[in-house]
């Protein structure tokens, strides 16, 4: 029984089961004026916690055992909830029931047994309401509706329910979802001072945007039990069925007092590709363009993550392609089909390998072949990788990369081994040239913004050679991607190079020296170059179309006025020497031959022998844009012609 | 100790005469490349600075402030500009340090153009400050 009086407080100290704690519990009932007051000085729920929470109820009554109450509110030191609630209670046996109006027209109404059963319903709970006094929630603004029923029995929980038009957006919106229909169910006993729990979920439609992911519902379902603890939420295990996956299961450890994800891992089997790599691979290796990448095969993969590092990977790939369609910023892309095994290990070491079927990059089709790869301690090492490209092969060699105060650096060597020019020119689409191309680069380097290639690159053409050394790739992936190279052409065969790019003819040879060069999506910005006649005895003739092609180039007046009379008399001319520099420079082109006039102008060709003449250029400055372009005209004149 | 104390006041003066020597509207054929491509990203950025999606970073880049202006579907492409144009506008701050023949400037290059976007921003534009947002 409980004994008359005008009013009366009890004081019940603290109260805790896992993820629930409360203290300063204290209720106080005024009798006369039917008002009832129930505060907690502290509220902890799930990490969550609320300071000075009251629950006071207006209009009170107790009639015997049974406390009755109605028109209350709650509040708390971090805001306020306007409640319309309701309660029954037999203080004797322990039982009654609350029904709580929420101010959005959802309620709640829960029972409870004198056994300590405790049944509850909720109807239509407003998320956005809810956020209103769970301050965690609010930074994620959440909407829609929640329903869910449930029964408390024996100190176990089971609940099941559904999120209705709900969505979510994180501060910048990088995490987000609308329209989504979710249903759960949650059975939660105690455990390990906490709570062991199981949930089901399935999500049936609606959108989420996971930077960098966007993710539609397929739907998806989830089968997943865990461990919630005072600050710690663990998910042991979540199997997940989607389309375009055999298997999915995830692992993960969340604090909920530092509010972020400490431990994460998954494994995966049997995914296709042409499903997975739109939504989960594309963001991640092309952004910018991942419509223009495709995927096939399959493909089995685990991952452990902790603390902000990637601690493990493996991918074991199955009959899997990749490939970027022309147009988005090149020629494009293909390798497949691919199969074998990639690791990654922080620390401790695996091994694998990948063999490729074929491959294609830009216009060059390139061969089978193997890749070893082995992950020790940071670092990914590829073995001899020998690509087979035309006739040749790229072969790679001890490539290592390891990632070094969240940049990669990489190095290794690449030798070129000899492929024919002829048909390195075909595939390229460009006039057909004979030699031989080769390249040893012993120092091959990497790192954010920069290649290097310390060793040389060779070209045998034209019966002589070109030589590129001090070999740098700046900003390999960026707009101002560009290769420089100093370069160095000894005792071409001027026949055939004018041949072949239907320059008229000259007979000799030259040598050049480029330094500085700088080409940015292949077209040279910078340079300084020179080039001369070769020495050595050698029949030197150029003919009347060269002289032609020359004088274009120069804006026409290249030839000696004195000299022009003889153009259209003879075929060909003798000359002694020849030679023609250039600086590039800001997109002029500062010129120079064997020797300045004086008057700006420079002698380019100085005849020699029967007939002679002297070709000369007029404008030492000269708009490279517009050289190229006459270039173009001059050969554009004459089919291509295949040199011997 | 004081001569310490001077060679360090010394020190510190050469240094910011250096840096003041540097040429921040140095011209490269890589620099009119970025900057080319920059503007032509920019029609699409634009909009996107107006609503107050993106911000000017107080380390010289780009970032998303509320992106919930976007559609969900869109997001992943104003995340892949921003992207984007933080890689050009970093090989951008290397490239004048280049071109200035001081790599090691990259950094106080960055740092004097941060000023710069802040300066040259629109009106409604947002930047950020001491690691708050502020509305231009």
């Amino acid at each position: 029984m409980v004994p008359a009086a005008d009013s009366f407080s009890l004081s019940l100290g603290e109260f805790s089961r896992p993820g629930l704690g409360l203290a300063g519990l204290e209720l106080a009932y005024d009798v006369r004026n039917g008002r009832l007051v129930a505060r907690a000085g502290h509220l902890e729920i799930a990490g969550q916690q609320w300071r000075d929470v009251r629950l006071q109820c207006a209009a009170a009554s107790l009639q015997g055992t049974q406390l009755k109450c109605s028109r209350g509110e709650l509040s708390f030191a971090e805001g306020k909830a306007a409640l319309a609630f309701s309660f029954s209670l037999d203080l004797e046996r322990q039982a009654g029931d609350i029904e709580i109006a929420l101010e959005d027209g959802g309620h709640l109404k829960a029972a409870m047994s004198s056994g300590g059963e405790l049944r509850f319903l909720l109807d239509n709970l407003s998320l956005s309401k809810v956020s209103r006094w769970w301050p965690a929630l609010a930074a994620w603004a959440p909407t829609g509706s929640m329903s869910a029923k449930g029964v408390y029995r024996n100190g176990a929980l089971k609940a099941q329910g559904s999120l209705r038009e709900a969505g979510f957006s994180s501060q910048t919106g990088l995490q987000a979802a609308e329209d989504l229909e979710l249903t759960f169910s949650l059975e939660a006993r105690p455990e390990r001072q906490g709570w062991g729990w199981t949930a089901d979920l399935s999500w049936m439609a609606g959108q989420a945007y996971l930077d960098p992911f966007f993710i539609q519902a397929l739907p998806w379902s989830m089968n997943a039990h865990g461990w919630l603890g005072a600050d710690r939420l663990e998910l042991t295990e979540a199997v997940l069925q989607m389309p375009g996956v055999a298997q999915l299961a995830v692992s993960a450890v969340f604090s909920l007092g530092g509010q972020r994800l400490e431990r994460f891992s998954f494994s995966l089997a049997g995914g296709e590709l042409a499903v997975l790599g739109p939504t989960w691979i594309a963001p991640l290796v092309a952004p910018a363009n991942r419509e223009a990448v495709n995927f096939g095969g399959r493909l089995a993969a685990g991952l452990e993550w902790a603390d902000g590092e990637l601690l493990a990977a493996d991918f074991v790939l199955e009959e899997a392609s990749f490939g970027m369609e022309a147009g988005a910023g090149g020629e494009g892309f293909a390798f497949g089909p691919v199969n074998g095994y990639l690791p990654w290990r922080m620390a401790g070491e695996a091994s694998g390998e990948l063999s490729v079927g074929e491959g294609r990059w830009e216009r060059l089709s390139l061969g089978r072949f193997s890749m070893p790869v082995e992950a020790r301690d940071g670092t990914l090492r590829l073995g001899r990788t020998a690509i087979p490209l035309l006739d040749g092969a790229v072969v790679f060699d001890d490539v290592h990369v390891r990632r070094q105060a969240g940049q990669w650096l990489g190095a290794g060597s690449v030798v070129i081994e000899p492929l024919s020019v002829r048909l390195l020119t075909e595939a390229l689409g460009l006039p057909l040239m004979n030699g031989v191309l080769a390249a040893s680069v012993p120092g091959l380097g990497f790192r954010p913004g920069e290649i290097t290639l310390d060793g040389a690159l060779v070209v045998s053409v034209f019966d002589g050679y070109l030589q590129a050394t001090g070999l740098r790739i700046l900003e390999p992936l960026g707009a101002s991607s560009r290769l420089q190279a100093d370069v160095e052409l000894r005792h071409i065969d001027l026949a055939q190079l004018t041949e072949t790019f239907s320059f008229g003819s000259v007979a000799g040879f030259v040598d050049a020296d480029i330094t500085g060069l700088e080409l940015s999506r292949w077209r040279p910005v910078a340079f300084d170059a020179r080039l001369y006649s070769s020495p050595g005895n050698y029949p030197r003739r150029i003919s009347q179309r060269a002289v032609e092609d020359l004088a274009a180039l120069g804006g026409g007046g290249a030839v000696a006025a004195i000299q022009r009379g003889l153009l259209g008399l003879f075929r060909d001319f003798g000359y002694r020497d020849l030679a023609l520099g250039c600086v590039l420079k800001e997109g002029v082109c500062s010129m120079s031959g064997l020797s300045s006039r004086g008057d700006g102008s420079f002698l380019i060709v100085q005849g020699g022998g029967l007939p002679a003449l002297d070709v000369i250029g007029y404008n030492p400055r000269v708009d490279w844009d517009e050289l190229v372009s006459r270039l173009q005209r001059v050969i554009a004149e004459g089919a291509s012609v295949v040199t011997d | 100790m004081k001569a310490l104390k001077w060679l360090s006041v010394v020190l510190l003066l050469g240094a910011s005469l250096v840096l003041a020597q540097g040429n921040l509207d140095v011209s490269s054929p890589a620099i009119s490349a970025l900057k080319r491509s920059m503007q032509e990203r920019h029609a699409q950025l634009a909009p996107l600075y107006d609503s107050g999606a993106l911000g000017q970073t107080t380390d010289g880049g780009v970032a998303v402030r509320d992106a919930s202006a976007v559609p969900l579907a869109q997001r992943a492409q104003a995340t892949a500009l921003v992207a984007a144009e933080n890689a050009d506008r970093s090989a951008l701050y290397r490239e004048i340090a280049r071109a200035n023949g001081h790599p090691e400037w990259e950094a106080d290059v960055r740092r004097t153009f941060a000023g710069r976007w802040a300066e040259r921003a629109r009106a409604g534009w947002w930047i950020q400050q001491d690691g708050n947002w502020v509305r231009k």
